[in-house]
């Protein structure tokens, strides 16, 4: 059948209207008839054209549609009568897609679709990995790596690798004294890799030697408030100057997690760093690397071909390629939007698990909601039915009712995800994430939630007629009897799958607590309360350096309300700056060297930090002053190198201890004698116990790269960082003070990966509890209510209520223990999945299993039992009457 | 002269009838049928237009808009091959039905039983 434009149709009708008038109007004037008295005559006997028009459109197909507005009229009336299912329906539908939106919309804006770079869908993230070589399982790529890359991988448009550090930062003609802040040197091909224009200037040229520099955009702003005669001034990096090319653009973030990372304020070309290509730089890690695929280049194809060059060029470099192959050293590729939420892609993964538990807990509700419903109303259906009504017409009815609710749903669960969206970012679960996930609902969310609440609607609405086209109209009574009975099973296994799933999440739920309560009494082995962490570094030689540090320790002296106050290379939990070392100890001929981390620490250090010294003492100031050969270790390693013995006097040897940085072995060792063990502190990541013991040198043996420095005191943040300022400014006039931060502050910071995976999964187990309880409840009182004649029938007979209290609630206990048998087998399947997410907590742990069963078994039993005491209150007389 | 009230089915009979010669308007179409009938029978406007858009839609009849004798914008319509195949059908009940009908009233009060 043929549809044509109704106005075309309209026109069609008009024309052959006034046509026939005409024609008519011809034939009378045949007969004799004056013209007007011809027209009169016409039109008299054609009557009402209106009302001709009306009916040939009532052919077409106005009346499909005056049908469907009637239907939408009826359904409106049917909602309106029952308000409260209907909010129930309604309701449960806005809360699942809600959340499926809202958490869609986070999913979409941070890992599928950012748009943070202009070529996103084709950069990579490329890291190396080493079975035990640097103490992480994800090592940044060394500059050699990148060279060869750059030079023979055929896979990528660009390869681009950079770094940030701490520089002191000076515009030259403007700043009297120096920024300490973060500076990353980058190699040109990142504007390239990343799509990235300069806001205003130019990029990097192209190479290297150039002493270019461009400005973050914020510094920009704070600095200069925006002026563009910025371009062309020099900067002054450390000892070197720049001249300033270009501002970058607004909001760009460089490509990494952002979860301890400096973000830097000037951005420089690599290659005015002074660094070589010595054969030890090949296995060192350097900087992050980002590459650009070719476009229909895979993953594994770009890897493999990484893995060859490596490989190729390994025999160049016979030391570290030995030390390759040892450690298993392999490069890895990684799409850049799951790098970027590294550390919350277990938060990220569980949604995903969570959404579809809550969609199927959902689904079945709003299912059994519409299935009552029209069990309900089977008597109106049947006579209905009876006077000729056609199933179609009836079926039609309720797909009209069911998509009016899921409207009402849909337009809820929009604004829910909206406030959703709006309400984690109100609470800073997003801080911490690289790419801030968009508040507003991007395309893609609207898209997927419709198409969503099109699926829902369509399977929801034909699972839900299904009983209704089961069975004879002609036999009204057998089919309702028959109806009542699938009717029932169908309500006894929507609950049993709805408890199943309500466990597997509420065991999930408890486990993703407790390690979260873990993470939240994770002893980092230190005294956080207090402790005021900042840093600075002075570019000078270690002998100016020993001086600044003294004279630094001298300053502090005079503010007696700093109470305690260290310098060591880097404070804990700063992330980076900890690198493993090679470590000899005395007497053990073993041929591999064992690993440890090394720092270097002023006397104070333990006791700044409140780091417990288990055995032996700290530095002496003699022992400082003349950088004696002696060494404090950690529980960690004394437990692994001397197990049942006293450690202190024993020796061992760090060949790069002393500020050089080369891993080659010597054959003369520097031994250093223990004369301490502490305890184990957690250094590099709170929820990661340290991987190696770590090995204590003082301070003034070997000087820092940087100083870390960090006091304990009573004061606040801001006034310590006050004092700290002065005080650098007098020892160290050219550098100043970088990252002040109270621990408290770092180690809340270190916790918001499990913090987000905890909210997102309280508000994920609470909404599926609520649903479920409601189909649980709902299910339950709704079966007994259809069971009053048959309890009515047993009440006359003589049954004792308490008899049919027990039969009634009998049923859904048994289907209760069903559901939740299966949920906890599913759980224990699914444990060690479920593990990978916990901190310190056994995923089949008997108590919580325990727990989650009895809890949810109380709600089945409350449930059956309130709503079969409510049937068994009834009169009998009234309950036979009640059909 | 009947005005209203055909026997269900005979409008669209007669006007498939009326049509199978050649292509007709709608005033065309009702005088013909008043013409054929020997003037016994009228069409109404009323019921003739809603009866030709029902027609269309169940594909029977197909209209076209061309210019009429009076040179004015008129919609012609005739047969499409199903309409062709449900008037042979429609005329064979109603042959048969009209014949069975005459029988019933030709008969003789004894036959009557």
């Amino acid at each position: 059948m043929k549809f044509k434009n109704p106005f075309s149709k309209n026109h069609d009708l008009d024309e052959e209207i006034e046509a026939h008038i005409a024609l008519k109007t011809d034939y009378y004037l045949e007969q004799g008839m004056t013209e007007e008295e011809a027209r009169k005559a016409a039109l008299r006997e054609f009557g009402n054209a209106e009302r001709l028009k009306e009916e040939c459109r009532d052919s077409w197909s106005m009346r499909v549609l005056s049908e469907w507005l009637q239907d939408i009229r009826f359904a409106w009336r049917q909602i309106r009568k029952q308000k409260g299912y209907s909010v129930l329906v309604a309701g449960t539908f806005a809360v699942c897609l809600g959340l499926n939106i809202a958490m869609f919309n986070i999913y979409n804006s941070t890992v599928i679709n950012p748009r943070q770079y202009e070529n996103e869908n084709r950069i990579v993230n490329v890291y190396e990995t080493y079975d035990d070589l640097w103490g992480d399982n994800r090592v940044a790529t060394s500059r050699i790596y990148w060279k060869e890359r750059s030079e023979q991988a055929k896979s990528f448009e660009a390869i681009a690798i950079f770094g940030v550090d701490w520089a002191n930062v000076r515009i030259l003609g403007i700043d009297e004294v120096s920024d300490f802040t973060g500076v990353a040197r980058i190699t040109p091909s990142l504007f390239e890799v990343l799509g990235t224009q300069p806001f205003t200037g130019r990029a990097l040229s192209p190479g290297e030697g150039y002493n270019e520099a461009l400005l973050n955009y914020d510094y920009w702003q704070k600095k200069f408030d925006g002026r563009s005669e910025i371009l062309g001034k020099t900067i002054q990096i450390n000892n070197s100057t720049f001249e300033i090319i270009g501002v970058m653009p607004k909001g760009f973030a460089l490509p990494r997690s952002k979860l301890g990372n400096l973000p830097p304020d000037v951005y420089t070309n690599y290659g005015a760093m002074t660094f070589s290509f010595q054969p030890e730089w090949r296995i060192r890690p350097f900087g992050m690397c980002v590459a650009l695929l070719k476009p229909g280049t895979t993953l594994s194809q770009a890897e493999i071909e990484l893995n060859q060059i490596n490989l190729n060029n390994g025999p160049n470099y016979p030391e570290q390629f030995r030390i390759e192959q040892e450690q298993n050293h392999k490069t890895v590729i990684i799409p850049l939007g799951k790098h970027l939420v590294r550390d919350f892609v277990y938060a990220l993964d569980l949604l995903k698990f969570g959404l579809i538990a809550i969609l199927l807990i959902g689904s079945i509700n709003i299912t059994s909601l519409l299935v009552s419903r029209h069990h309900q109303r089977s008597n109106e259906f049947a006579s209905r039915i009876a006077v000729g009504a056609s199933r179609f017409r009836i079926a039609k009815q309720l797909i009209t009712e069911s998509t009016l609710l899921a409207v009402c749903g849909v337009l809820g669960g929009f604004v829910l995800a909206i406030l959703i969206l709006n309400g984690l970012s109100a609470i800073g679960l997003f801080d911490n994430f690289t790419i801030p996930p968009r508040d507003q609902l991007d395309l893609e969310s609207w898209v997927f939630g419709i198409i969503l609440s099109v699926i829902i609607g369509l399977l929801v609405g034909a699972v839900s007629l299904l009983p209704m086209f089961r069975g004879s109209s002609h036999s009204h009574n057998q089919r309702t009897s028959s109806f009542g009975k699938s009717y029932k099973y169908f309500q006894g296994s929507s609950v049993a799958i709805q408890l199943s799933i309500a466990l597997l999440l509420l065991i999930s739920s408890i486990l993703m607590f407790l390690s979260f309560r873990q993470a939240m009494e994770i002893d980092p082995g230190f005294e956080p309360d207090g402790l005021f962490t900042a840093g600075f570094r002075p570019a000078v030689n270690d002998d100016t350096k020993r001086l600044i540090i003294d004279k630094f320790f001298a300053e502090t002296e005079k503010y007696p309300e700093l109470q305690s106050v260290a310098i060591s290379n880097w404070p804990p939990l700063k992330l980076g700056g900890l690198y493993l070392r090679s470590l000899y100890v005395e007497g053990d001929n073993s041929p591999t060297p064992y690993q440890c981390f090394n720092d270097t620490v002023s006397p104070s250090y333990f006791e700044t930090l409140g780091i417990p010294i288990l055995q032996g003492r700290t530095f002496n100031p003699s022992e400082v002053r003349n950088q004696s050969a002696v060494a404090i270790i950690d529980k960690k390693l004394a437990d692994r190198h001397f197990p049942g013995q006293n450690p202190i006097g024993k020796r061992i040897s760090i060949p790069s201890e002393g500020g050089s940085v080369s891993i080659e072995e010597s054959d003369e060792r520097n031994w250093l004698t223990i004369i301490g063990v502490t305890q184990t502190i957690r250094n590099r990541r709170l929820v990661e116990a340290p991987t190696h013991g770590t090995v204590f040198t003082n301070l003034h043996r070997q000087t820092p790269y940087w100083n870390g420095v960090m006091v304990r005191s009573q004061l606040n943040e801001t006034r310590i960082a006050e004092i700290l300022k002065k005080i650098v400014g007098i020892v160290a006039p050219e550098t100043g003070l970088a990252m002040p931060k109270m621990m408290t502050a770092l180690i809340e910071k270190q916790r918001a990966p499990q913090k987000a995976l905890s909210v997102l999964c309280t508000i994920i187990t609470s909404v599926s509890l609520t649903l479920c309880a409601i189909g649980v409840i709902g299910n339950v009182s709704y079966t007994v209510s259809t069971q009053t004649k048959e309890i009515g029938i047993r009440l006359t007979l003589g049954a004792k209520k308490f008899q049919l209290l027990l039969t009634s609630t009998k049923f859904w206990l048994k289907t209760g223990a069903t559901g939740l048998i299966c949920g906890a087998i599913a759980a224990l399947f699914l444990s060690p999945f479920i593990e990978t997410y916990l901190y310190e907590v056994e995923a089949r742990s008997i108590s919580t299993f325990l727990s989650a069963i009895l809890f949810l078994f109380i709600i089945v039993s409350l449930a059956s039992l309130i709503s079969a005491r409510k049937g068994m209150s009834l009169n009998p007389v009234e309950a036979l009457r009640s059909e | 002269m009947a005005k209203h009230g055909f026997p269900q089915g005979t409008l669209e009979m007669m006007i498939m009838k009326v049509i199978s010669s050649g292509s007709h308007h709608g005033w065309g179409i009702a005088q013909k049928i008043h013409l054929l009938s020997n003037e016994a029978l009228k069409v109404e406007e009323g019921s003739l237009y809603p009866t030709l858009s029902r027609m269309q839609r169940q594909g029977l009849i197909e209209g076209k808009m061309a210019p009429s004798e009076n040179n004015r914008q008129a919609k012609f319509y005739k047969l499409t091959p199903l309409g062709k195949l449900q008037l042979e059908e429609e005329s064979k009940k109603w042959e048969s039905m009209a014949d069975a009908i005459a029988r019933v009233m030709s008969a003789s009060p004894e036959s009557q039983f």
